[in-house]
């Protein structure tokens, strides 16, 4: 599973650690979403959807949907 | 001596977080670790005491070899209430660096009477499962440290 954490985390200017603690989480766990290696059960999904004021299908996306979406980049250009 | 071990590797770099203070983060807490100290002390006097001090009565040997159960269900007390505090992943990355440790061992001791039906090792004795099980352990929490980064 892709996710937008890192580019709405830098629109919002908060570091990992700031997130975290927001979220109730460890940093190295904002860390490990951000990077893909771990995905968030469904409770903190809805949480970090609430904290970034969108829904969880904004912030997070399938492999498919994020090749998808690169494709139609592509095709736009 | 496993649960230092597991405090020595793992917990100094898992940082708990508590869900009724949002973000407060604190190091494995002192409760466990003095309890697993204790037990480990316990553990040694009690063997210590049962095998030089036979001239005590067996009541009181007796007493000697209850106080690491004491240090024992404290420290799993305080593992428990530590454990309850950690977020998702860190439950995970626990999970796995344990079964790795279980299973490590498992494996091993369902390979031993091969190997030893085969010659190459003597009788199995206890103590040879417990330096199993610190190994496995010690791999699984190895790894675990790796990954929590």
């Amino acid at each position: 599973m892709k996710n937008r954490l890192k580019v709405l985390r830098a629109e919002n200017d908060w570091s990992q650690a700031r997130l975290a603690e927001v979220l109730g989480v460890s940093r190295q766990t904002v860390n490990a979403i951000e990077t893909g290696k771990y995905d968030p059960s469904l409770p903190l999904a809805f949480e970090l959807a609430r904290v970034f004021g969108m829904r969880i299908e904004e912030i997070f996306f399938s492999d498919s949907e994020a090749t998808d979406r690169m494709g139609a980049r592509l095709e736009g250009r | 001596m496993l649960d230092i071990l597991a405090i020595v590797l793992y917990y100094p770099n898992m940082n708990s977080t508590s869900s009724s203070s949002a973000g407060f983060c604190n190091r494995g807490s002192a409760g466990q670790f003095v309890s697993a100290i204790l037990m480990a002390l316990a553990v040694a006097g009690a063997v210590l005491l049962e095998s030089f001090a036979k001239f005590l009565p067996t009541a009181v040997k007796a007493l000697i070899l209850l106080v690491p159960l004491g240090c024992g269900v404290a420290y799993v007390h305080f593992l428990l209430r530590d454990m309850r505090r950690l977020d998702e992943l860190q439950l995970r990355v626990h999970l796995e660096a344990a079964a790795v440790g279980c299973l490590g061992t498992f494996v091993v001791m369902l390979l031993y009477p091969a190997v030893q039906y085969a010659g190459f090792l003597g009788q199995l004795r206890p103590v040879y499962v417990v330096f199993v099980l610190i190994g496995s352990m010690g791999l699984g929490y190895a790894n675990a440290v790796r990954r929590y980064k």
